[in-house]
């Protein structure tokens, strides 16, 4: 070894390029070893979650709310106390701290000091759940006044099927709102940005839900404003529409008569909304769940609560599968299809889902098989910590999470998820982000030109009960 | 000492808070004040007794019937002196002199570590951001003798960071 050394000593280039590569050895070896450990806490996490949308006998407390899965039973869990510190960062980061506290609330983990921490977060989700049925009532009274009627779209919608208000973490209200009415109804919403609180997502219609939106939303809403109506929009939204379902807003307090908003007695949230039918829901998540890359649990609890509510045991004649394929060409259509079953047997392989019912649909084989680097690629999300700070830092983080997210680049491109090499999809992501690059060149130059102090930080933060709520306001896509 | 009035009966502050009641524990949101509070059984108690009507040592007989906890009117002023201070009580400053400021450890020395299953508790909701929930290090981060590394990482010594 020493006589290598020193034979190298004579070859000063040789010595340096041996050098860099036993560095960039060291590093590959390093990375690899930390997509196993992340893959390995994901693993946990999948674990701490499964099945931890069900309302178990054993463990329920509350009865369960309307259109919550009864009679599943919640599997033992096997996981220490040292395993459940090691994933509260990521727990409380993607907005499964709830669930996992409901998960644990009646095993010797829930009087740890990780069980403590997700007991809070629960609690705070709980007061949030009824903060944010307060804001939805008024934003739909906004909206109603102009004569608009719109739909929402998950948040709400899905998290009024969980047992207990305070499982899922609340992000933006997303509403729908038809084509042609859009311009009013960002009008109508207008006053929100000077009332705190309030984070509406308005969508038109139905047709670019899930996808990847601009950084800038006013900069979206005011293209959006001049675009010309799509008659293929107007129809989506009549067909979805029609469809669409009316359930009453305050249902989530059927259960517990004793929880009320008491501030101003006007504005308890009562009334209805109206959300999507169970098949396009459905499809709805699914979509949404690949578009985002599977980054956060939550989302894959909803699909496997949803898929569990829709009882495909006893009732699996009447799920319309040609709705929730959506309409458009075949070949949209079957795409759908791909995803939808590629989600549906995410939420059975990774948080054990009851899929049973679907054993005879045309979805039972690929719910059964996955693509093989599937459930590695999203395990590797959910054990990944994500840059917080304020600075370039995120972009370039950004920027290689985009590339680390073979599901997100699949979905991206509007591929399908099988078998076949992930490489092709990545690079035509990167590719189709291209025009992007230059916006982001200026904001990256921006926050180091323009990086304001610490106070303003907080400053600029929103008011109200927005601030409070501020910590775990998810960003949705 | 300070005389019991009319002034000290209690009464809950109704307006501005978003309540939730879950089991075993009340839930309070201040909108004006944008904070949150938990409130244990006792407390809940002794809060939802607050109607202006009724006074402490009758406060005090109720919960002595709800909890199957030996109860006095100290335990309910300490209580109300809680609740007072994180402005859930209609009139601030309701609670005499005398019983304010009393400690939970002067209550036990009192009445006996019976009193102490019964101590009202009040407290504000935190919920963890991702970064004070980590008790041990993540990849990357440098290793310090107070934080472990989170296992299974362990620490690279040349560049002191858990990798």
């Amino acid at each position: 070894m020493c006589q290598t050394a020193n034979a190298f000593k004579n070859f000063p280039l040789l010595e340096s390029c041996t050098s860099k590569l036993s560095q960039v050895i060291h590093k590959v070896g390093r990375g690899v070893s930390r997509i196993r450990d992340r893959q390995e806490l994901g693993l946990r996490v999948s674990e701490l979650l499964t099945g931890a949308w069900r309302d178990s006998a054993q463990t329920s407390n509350q009865g369960p709310r309307a259109g919550s899965p009864r009679g599943m039973v919640v599997p033992v869990l096997n996981l220490s106390e040292a395993e459940l510190t090691d994933i509260l960062p990521l727990l409380c980061e993607s907005g499964a701290g709830a669930l996992g506290w409901w998960r644990i609330r009646n095993t010797p983990l829930a009087n740890s000091a990780a069980g403590g921490q997700l007991h809070e977060v629960y609690r705070r989700h709980r007061l949030s759940a009824l903060i944010h049925e307060r804001e939805i009532a008024y934003v739909l009274s906004l909206l109603r006044a102009e004569g608009i009627e719109p739909v929402l779209v998950k948040g709400w919608a899905i998290a009024r099927l969980y047992p207990d208000a305070g499982l899922r973490p609340y992000g933006d209200i997303d509403l729908c709102v038809r084509p042609d009415q859009f311009a009013q109804a960002s009008a109508a919403l207008e006053c929100l940005e000077e009332i705190d609180g309030h984070q509406v997502d308005l969508h038109c219609g139905f047709t670019r839900i899930g996808q990847t939106k601009p950084q800038d939303s006013r900069w979206e809403i005011r293209r959006l404003r001049r675009v010309r109506i799509n008659q293929d929009d107007m129809d989506v939204w009549d067909e979805l529409f029609d469809r669409s379902q009316v359930v009453p807003l305050a249902e989530s307090k059927v259960q517990s008569p004793k929880s009320k908003v008491m501030s101003e007695p006007g504005a308890v949230a009562t009334g209805f909304v109206r959300i999507l039918c169970d098949e396009d829901h459905l499809r709805l998540l699914s979509l949404h769940l690949l578009r985002s890359g599977a980054r956060r649990p939550p989302w894959l609890c909803d699909v496997g609560l949803l898929v569990e509510s829709l009882n495909f045991a006893s009732r699996a004649k009447d799920f319309r599968w040609d709705v929730c394929r959506g309409q458009g060409s075949d070949r949209t259509a079957n795409r759908n299809l791909n995803w939808i079953a590629t989600t549906i047997g995410l939420a059975h392989h990774l948080l054990g889902a009851d899929v049973s019912g679907i054993a005879n649909t045309i979805l039972a084989e690929r719910v059964r098989n996955l693509p093989h680097w599937l459930m590695p690629a999203v395990l590797s999300q959910w054990g990944g910590r994500r840059v917080q700070s304020p600075t370039s830092m995120t972009s370039l983080s950004s920027l290689y999470s985009r590339w680390d997210n073979p599901v997100r680049a699949t979905a991206a491109v509007g591929g399908q998820f099988n078998n076949w090499p992930r490489l092709p999809y990545r690079v035509a992501e990167l590719v189709t982000r291209l025009p992007e690059v230059p916006r982001q060149l200026v904001s990256l130059v921006e926050q180091f030109a323009v990086r304001p102090p610490p106070s303003e930080v907080r400053s600029g933060s929103p008011a109200g009960p927005a601030r409070w709520l501020t910590d775990f306001r998810l960003t949705e896509e | 000492m300070e005389r019991i009035t009319r002034e000290h009966f209690p009464r809950m502050r109704k307006r501005g808070l978003v309540i939730d009641d879950v089991p075993d524990e009340v839930l309070v949101y201040d909108l004006d004040r944008q904070t949150a509070h938990c409130l244990n059984r006792t407390a809940a108690l002794v809060w939802r007794s607050c109607d202006g009507k009724t006074s402490a040592p009758e406060i005090a007989r109720r919960l002595k019937g709800a909890l199957d906890a030996p109860c006095n009117e100290e335990l309910v002023w300490m209580a109300l002196d809680q609740l007072d201070r994180l402005h859930l009580l209609e009139q601030s400053g309701s609670v005499p002199a005398q019983f304010s400021r009393l400690s939970r450890r002067q209550l036990i020395r009192n009445f006996g570590l019976a009193a102490a299953v019964a101590l009202p508790v009040v407290t504000s909701i935190v919920a963890p951001t991702a970064v004070q929930a980590a008790t041990c290090q993540p990849s990357g981060n440098p290793c310090v003798p107070s934080k472990l590394c989170c296992s299974p990482l362990g620490c690279d010594v040349p560049n002191g960071k858990c990798f």
